[in-house]
């Protein structure tokens, strides 16, 4: 089923990060559980996993782009799967 | 001048460090503070620099007080603001006033330092911003520096200070980087504001956290061909009024952006002393924008429309610009200048 | 340990001049000339003078509201704390602080607190300061029988405790936190038995007996200064006067009986006469020191009445130590 990856909260009072380093690019296979994006926060730089297995089908934030907490950094679809619904 | 870029965290910890090397008699309590010193970010220090405390807030609070007397410059990290309430018995009643019913027998250099959580779905006990609450209490300063040079600067200037300080971080900026200079005596001195952008149309006067926001504002605003001056106020008590009293007489509008409940807020006092100070000046009302007087609920849907910003502020100033030009120029100005205000009076 | 007799001699000086300053004052509220309450410390000098004769002059101790006989007892001059009733330029704290605040850090206190409890933590955090300065002093902390159901009380034990603070918490246990018995608001009516729960000594002293409470005392001293922790003292004591003069608070909450049988049978002053009489001090002697004590107290009276009120345009000095508008 189609999964939007959001920037995590690592921790009270952690409202933003920075996006520092996509590990996958558009297109890619990916397993759910595998780390697929770096990101920079306050306390801490970490590692984002993919929230199920499936194909990259979107980045939506690039790399340098600071955001809020729980903002869709990018949807992941099954080969096919519609899912339009999560990129707004 | 050379610098280092940090974000505005790692600048209190580097000031943390900083005046921890420098000075031994600066000492470090607060719970769960073992997590720095045993990453050693603050240097190679005595273990009794450092005092990882109970959760007991009334009472390690009053320990520094009683240390600050007694030759210690404490710096007590209550993390989160929510908690200062159960210290504010021995910050009001013994820190604020010790040296004053002492008549001077006592100096209390000792700094509370607490983060305002605000924004982050904390819900009603972890997110509240409450510095105009200790501005009402003669014999503290309290300050809320917006920048990691600021926050590196001011936080060393209050560990220096022989008074009591209370530091107001935000953590919405925890994150914002910069480059800020290395050297170990950068001080940024309490009770200086600082004009972060210059404008002539509209004076806004940003407090604590708010400073990004209105720095988009008046960046939105100049694409409307108004020029907003933007003064970051970094420092409650002292405050500068000279500066404000100053964009005020060349604008002749204010707009006060401040994170605390609107009533007796810090904009309260800013307005109050503009408009004591400088009625003649201006040329529109003066606008607040601030939290309203609700308690902070955990739904980020209720909660991110309560605070200021960009387009409050931005809606702020325009109405002040707006209401200035539609009545050609707010009466009272001409009221003023016309004399009539020295002939009531000498009446009177 | 016993008192030598140089230091008994001292003992008794300073009890008298408690004594003698505290019934002083009636007559000069009368006369108006000190405004606000006045909490008299009467019945409770042996416990003070005997806690402070365990201590150095170097040594830190915090007092309460009822805070004329700490100073006294720690050895201040007798005249800027009678200034300062009377709200004088000259007085100790300039008249910033009055009746509840004589503090008078050259002798070593921090602090005179009118916040019941208030001054628990302060004390604690000046042992603090000396563990961490490295010097060797003790920090002794006078407080009520109410202050202890103060959660500040419990805290600071704890923390004093878990760190082997260099703390002596010092409860004048006088029986009533102002109007309300203390057996109707404590659990169980011994507050030394509170150390329990923080694992270190409790200990109970009869508050009218000066060498016991001094006998006491400079065992939690010692004890504190070779590294060994906070100690819990207890001085069972009485206060011969209601709560305060100079406000409206009804007197009969103590039955007329006990402080009657209080005042003829368990006077620290007739008490400690007794016991210098049978250690070889003369009558002569004595009444010397009464008569001393008599004639200090009227100097001091003498020298508030002369003092200059202060320059109300002062009023903002002693605020700040680097005063706003000219900070660094």
């Amino acid at each position: 089923m189609a999964s939007k990856v959001v920037l995590p909260k690592w921790g009270m009072g952690i409202n933003e990060g920075t996006v520092l380093k996509w590990l996958k690019a558009e297109g890619d296979p990916v397993t759910e559980g595998e780390p697929i994006v770096e990101i920079e926060s306050a306390k801490a730089t970490e590692q984002a996993p993919a929230t199920a297995s499936g194909r990259l089908v979107k980045i939506l934030v690039p790399e340098g782009q600071t955001v809020e907490t729980f903002t869709t950094l990018a949807v992941i679809a099954a080969d096919g799967e519609n899912h339009a619904d999560l990129l707004v | 001048m050379s610098t280092v870029e940090l974000t505005y965290l790692n600048a209190i910890l580097e000031a943390e460090k900083e005046e921890m090397q420098r000075d031994p008699r600066v000492i470090l309590i607060g719970e769960d503070i073992a997590l720095y010193s045993a990453s050693g970010a603050l240097g190679k220090l005595d273990p009794r620099r450092t005092w990882n405390a109970p959760i007991s807030e009334l009472g390690f609070s009053g320990m520094a007080i009683g240390a600050a007397i007694t030759g210690l410059r404490p710096i007590v990290d209550l993390t989160i603001a929510s908690f200062v309430y159960l210290a504010s018995d021995q910050i009001i009643n013994q820190a604020a006033k010790l040296r004053y019913v002492t008549g001077g027998q006592v100096r209390v250099p000792v700094v509370f330092r607490m983060s305002m959580w605000h924004n982050g779905a904390n819900a009603a006990q972890h997110s509240d911003r409450p510095y105009p609450m200790f501005m009402n209490v003669p014999g503290l300063k309290v300050i809320a520096p917006a920048t990691p040079s600021d926050m590196k600067g001011m936080l060393k200037s209050a560990i220096r200070d022989d008074d009591p300080v209370i530091v107001f971080e935000d953590n919405d900026l925890w994150g914002r980087k910069e480059a800020v200079p290395a050297d170990p005596d950068f001080l940024v001195p309490l009770g200086k504001a600082a004009v972060r952008c210059e404008g002539t149309d509209v004076s806004i006067v940003s407090v604590a956290g708010c400073l990004p926001h209105a720095l988009a504002a008046a960046g939105q605003l100049a694409r409307e061909d108004i020029s907003a001056e933007v003064i970051d106020v970094r420092s409650l008590v002292p405050l500068d009024a000279a500066t404000i009293l100053a964009s005020v007489a060349k604008t002749g509008r204010l707009v006060v952006v401040d994170y605390a409940h609107r009533t007796a807020g810090a904009a309260a006092e800013i307005a109050a002393i503009v408009a004591e100070e400088a009625f003649a000046e201006l040329r529109a009302p003066i606008q607040r924008v601030t939290t309203p007087d609700v308690q902070i609920p955990f739904s980020p849907k209720l909660e991110r429309p309560l605070y200021p910003n960009k387009d409050k502020i931005t809606a702020a100033a325009r109405k002040a610009v707006l209401s200035g030009e539609e009545r050609g120029s707010w009466p009272v100005k001409s009221y003023f200048r016309s004399g009539a205000w020295e002939s009531t009076k000498a009446r009177s | 340990m016993t008192l030598q007799a140089d230091r008994r001699r001292e003992a008794y000086r300073r009890m008298l001049a408690i004594r003698a300053f505290e019934q002083a004052l009636p007559r000069c509220i009368a006369a108006g000339e000190i405004p606000g309450a006045v909490h008299s410390s009467i019945g409770h000098e042996a416990a003070l003078v005997g806690a402070c004769m365990a201590l150095r002059d170097d040594d830190y101790i915090t007092g309460t509201h009822r805070s004329h006989g700490h100073p006294i007892a720690k050895g201040a001059r007798l005249a800027p704390l009678m200034a300062e009733l009377m709200g004088r330029e000259t007085g100790i704290c300039k008249g910033r602080g009055g009746s509840m605040h004589l503090a008078d850090t050259s002798v070593g206190i921090i602090g005179e607190s009118a916040i019941v409890g208030g001054g628990i933590p302060l004390a604690t955090g000046a042992g603090l300061s000396a563990l961490v300065r490295g010097t060797d002093q003790v920090s002794l902390c006078f407080f009520g029988d109410g202050a202890s159901n103060q959660g500040v009380f419990h805290e600071c034990l704890n923390m004093a405790a878990v760190w082997k603070l260099p703390v002596v918490f010092f409860c004048e246990n006088n029986l009533y936190a102002a109007t309300t018995p203390a057996l109707s608001t404590h659990a169980q009516p011994d507050v030394a038995k509170r150390a329990a729960g923080y694992d270190i000594p409790g200990v109970i002293v009869d508050g009218q007996d000066l060498e016991a409470v001094h006998e006491t005392t400079h065992a939690a001293v010692a004890r504190a200064r070779r590294g060994e922790g906070p100690s819990l003292i207890e001085a069972k004591t009485y206060r011969f006067d209601e709560h305060a003069i100079g406000i409206f608070m009804p007197s009969h909450c103590r039955a007329a009986e006990e402080v009657e049988r209080y005042r003829a049978s368990r006077d620290p002053l007739a008490l400690y006469r007794e016991h210098l009489l049978r250690a070889g001090h003369g009558d002569f002697e004595l009444s010397g020191l009464e008569r001393e004590a008599e004639s200090a107290v009227a100097e001091a009276v003498d020298f508030a009445r002369k003092s200059p009120h202060p320059d109300p345009a002062s009023v903002f000095d002693h605020l700040y130590s680097n005063p706003i508008g000219c900070v660094a």
